[in-house]
């Protein structure tokens, strides 16, 4: 007789290898992966707005403006807002719009009475306002030499550095948009993970798979086996859309500050999530034995989960997702997008972990109760109670 | 016993219903034993119980003299009545899997289920997947995953049902086998005539009880009853009820069933007078008659409140 570990790694070997032959579990790992690495590589490419270098073609319409000057205050404008400037000259206007259309240039400054400013609608507004500054600066300056202010004077009432811009808070809110990906791709896999193992549990008690089983082994390694087995098909899964985060972020890539304990404690709960999961929901196939039977049956669950997911993604800040985040069904869903939004305490966050390993602990006991009396009665759909009071 | 399966006393209920009650049960090494009953007599839940699949409400299993274990259990070898296979799964992986949760390492497991596959006619197949099988051949590899742990004792609930033939042939040559060898075999089946040649030994149970067990040829022979067969088809007029009465008939003929004292002479002649008789014999009673006299019916019509055959087959707890 083979030991109760063994088994069970048997029986989640076996999971594993029919997973590993099926063409769909493969498509999502690789829809996964390809979705995950878009995220990282496009906004690498497409880096819109907040550059780090600008292009600005100058258009000098009135004489009285020298190019050097008005460049070395775009230069420092921008500068204050932490980028560089490339400063080119345009003949007229009409090219410098070309050159604007074309995106030859990403700004072009007409240099008249007013001065204009030529941008595509709806980009570059931080590089717009630094040249707004930047052409009233120079406005000013003409002014005050127009006055009779010698150029050391006026230079000398311009060395005060302009005012630096501190963006706050920014990370916060692509730190939630990543745990929101994060309980999605969650959600997803435990909600066809336990689709999956109910399934598995019911084909099995309906083709007397087990009964072939029970006489080899104990209830036990073949209720745990299948978890563990199709839990790792979930983890291969997370791990396909996590690799590209990762590597992002040992290259050093542009990631939002704390990503990376929002992952870990994502991936914290996604364990305790598909456990508990998963084990209900093996103990829930056993109660049926048709494969149109296997969803039904977990529908309670995906009810459950469905809630704590739209809980967690829509208000994570609220009561009622401070709650929910302690309630063992819904903290895997709730707990992560509030440790990304910085809404849960560190006690929040170990009650909760530990509430969760308790949860899957006692459902580990009556899944395999429930497994047990359930997997040999056949004939009916069964119900949870009458199985629990026999 | 050294190397007997013994199931004493074993009493099960589902809800209200009694389905074992108190049956006894003995499987000695190198011997076919049937155990042998209607649908629905309980059959299949004592195989259950047998391999700790159900716990019995009251009563015993012992292996070799004393209470069998959990490692005992492991060690046989169980084909359940309505197949249980992985359709998706080819099938030498399949066997090399159940051989390895019988505590076989991969490489053993290979090689006894290569073997097995070899003398089942299935090497061929081993890449397929089951469901890519015949029938009979997915039976075939039922039987390899029951054995490819070469068990001391193996269990085969209603091994025949469903099978040409041939495959009864086949399956009863490996049964031999299996017994020659000096081991244990159980298997069970509603359909008497057709195991009456494989028997050794029987267990008749109906409704939950055992209503005959022995030595099937002792048995026969220690039975008072005797049977005439002719070759014809004899109606029931013929002959006076007084001497014999026509118990069964089919198209080789009819079966009358001797009173005590008559005279297989005097019936004989009786039946002679409405035709020729190109055949007879006097016989000890079959197995479905054996059955009939200790259960009071048919084998094949439940009497009582049965069931219906291929009914919910429910096991509780």
């Amino acid at each position: 007789m083979t030991s109760w570990w063994a088994a069970t790694w048997l029986v989640a070997a076996r999971e594993l290898r029919q997973a590993a032959r099926s063409r769909g579990l493969w498509a999502t790992v690789a829809v996964l992966f390809l979705g995950s690495t878009a995220a990282m590589v496009l906004p690498e490419v497409f880096s819109g707005d907040d550059r780090s270098s600008y292009d600005v073609a100058v258009v000098l319409d009135d004489g009285d403006v020298e190019l050097a000057a008005l460049e070395a205050a775009i230069v420092q404008i921008v500068d204050a807002i932490d980028a560089d400037v490339e400063v080119t000259e345009a003949p007229d206007v009409d090219t410098a719009r070309q050159q604007v259309l074309d995106e030859e240039v990403d700004v072009a400054v007409a240099v008249a009475d007013p001065p204009r400013i030529l941008v595509r609608a709806g980009t570059f507004e931080r590089l717009v306002g630094a040249l707004r500054q930047a052409l009233a600066t120079q406005a000013l300056v003409d002014g005050l030499l127009d006055a009779g202010l010698e150029p050391s004077e006026v230079e000398a009432l311009l060395a005060a550095p302009p005012a630096e811009v501190e963006e706050l808070d920014t990370e916060a809110e692509r730190r939630q948009g990543a745990a929101f990906l994060l309980s999605l791709v969650a959600y997803v896999l435990i909600l066809m993970l336990m689709v999956n193992v109910a399934n598995g549990v019911a084909v099995e008690k309906g083709n007397r798979i087990s009964e072939v089983l029970l006489a080899i082994v104990r209830p036990g390694p073949l209720l745990y086996g299948k978890v563990i087995g199709l839990a790792i098909v979930g983890f291969v899964h997370l791990a396909a859309g996590a690799l590209p985060v990762v590597v992002k972020m040992l290259v050093g890539g542009d990631l939002p500050e704390g990503l990376g304990g929002a992952l870990a404690g994502g991936i914290v709960w996604f364990a305790l999530g598909i456990a508990l999961y998963l084990l209900l929901a093996g103990a829930l196939g056993a109660l049926v034995e048709r494969q149109e039977e296997a969803s039904s049956v977990v529908s309670p669950l995906s009810l459950m989960l469905i809630a704590a997911y739209f809980a967690g993604a829509t208000s994570a800040d609220s009561p009622v997702a401070a709650v929910l985040a302690y309630i063992p069904l819904t903290s895997p869903m709730v707990m992560p997008s509030r440790i990304a939004v910085g809404a849960a305490s560190g006690v929040d966050i170990v009650v909760s972990a530990l509430l969760s390993v308790v949860a899957v602990v006692v459902a580990a006991r009556v899944s395999a109760v429930v497994y047990r009396r359930a997997i040999v009665r056949t004939g009916r759909r069964l119900k949870l109670r009458e199985v629990l009071g026999s | 016993m050294p190397g007997t399966l013994v199931a004493r006393g074993i009493h099960q209920r589902f809800g209200d219903r009694v389905v074992l009650d108190g049956v006894d049960l003995e499987v000695p090494p190198g011997r076919v034993v049937g155990l042998l009953g209607p649908n629905g007599a309980g059959k299949t839940t004592l195989m259950r119980i047998l391999f700790g699949v159900l716990s019995p409400d009251a009563g015993s299993v012992e292996w070799d003299g004393r209470p069998a274990t959990d490692h005992d259990r492991r060690s046989w070898g169980y084909m359940p009545q309505e197949r249980g296979l992985y359709r998706d799964m080819p099938v030498l992986e399949q066997l090399v899997w159940i051989a390895r949760l019988h505590g076989l390492t991969a490489a053993e497991g290979e090689a006894r289920a290569r073997r097995l596959l070899e003398q089942l006619g299935l090497a061929e197949r081993a890449k397929d997947k089951v469901q890519d099988l015949s029938g009979g051949m997915a039976q075939r590899v039922q039987l390899a995953a029951a054995m490819v742990h070469e068990p001391p004792l193996l269990v085969l609930d209603e091994p025949f049902a469903g099978l040409d033939p041939v495959a009864v042939a086949f399956l009863s040559a490996v049964i031999r086998e299996h017994v020659a060898a000096g081991r244990n075999l159980l298997f069970s089946s509603h359909q008497l005539d057709l195991v009456e040649d494989l028997c050794e030994e029987i267990t008749l149970i109906d409704r939950g009880k055992v209503v005959l067990s022995g030595n099937l040829a002792a048995l026969r022979a220690a039975s008072e009853e005797r049977y005439l067969r002719v070759s014809v088809h004899v109606e029931d007029d013929w002959v006076d009820p007084g001497l014999a009465v026509v118990r069964s008939r089919n198209a080789a003929g009819s079966r009358l069933r001797l009173a005590p004292g008559a005279d297989p002479g005097a019936v004989l002649d009786l039946v002679r007078a409405h035709g020729p008789v190109a055949d007879f014999g006097v016989e000890a009673p079959s197995l479905s008659e054996l059955f009939l006299d200790a259960a009071g019916h048919p084998v094949d019509e439940p009497g009582g409140d049965e069931p219906a055959p291929g009914g919910v087959a429910e096991a509780a707890r």
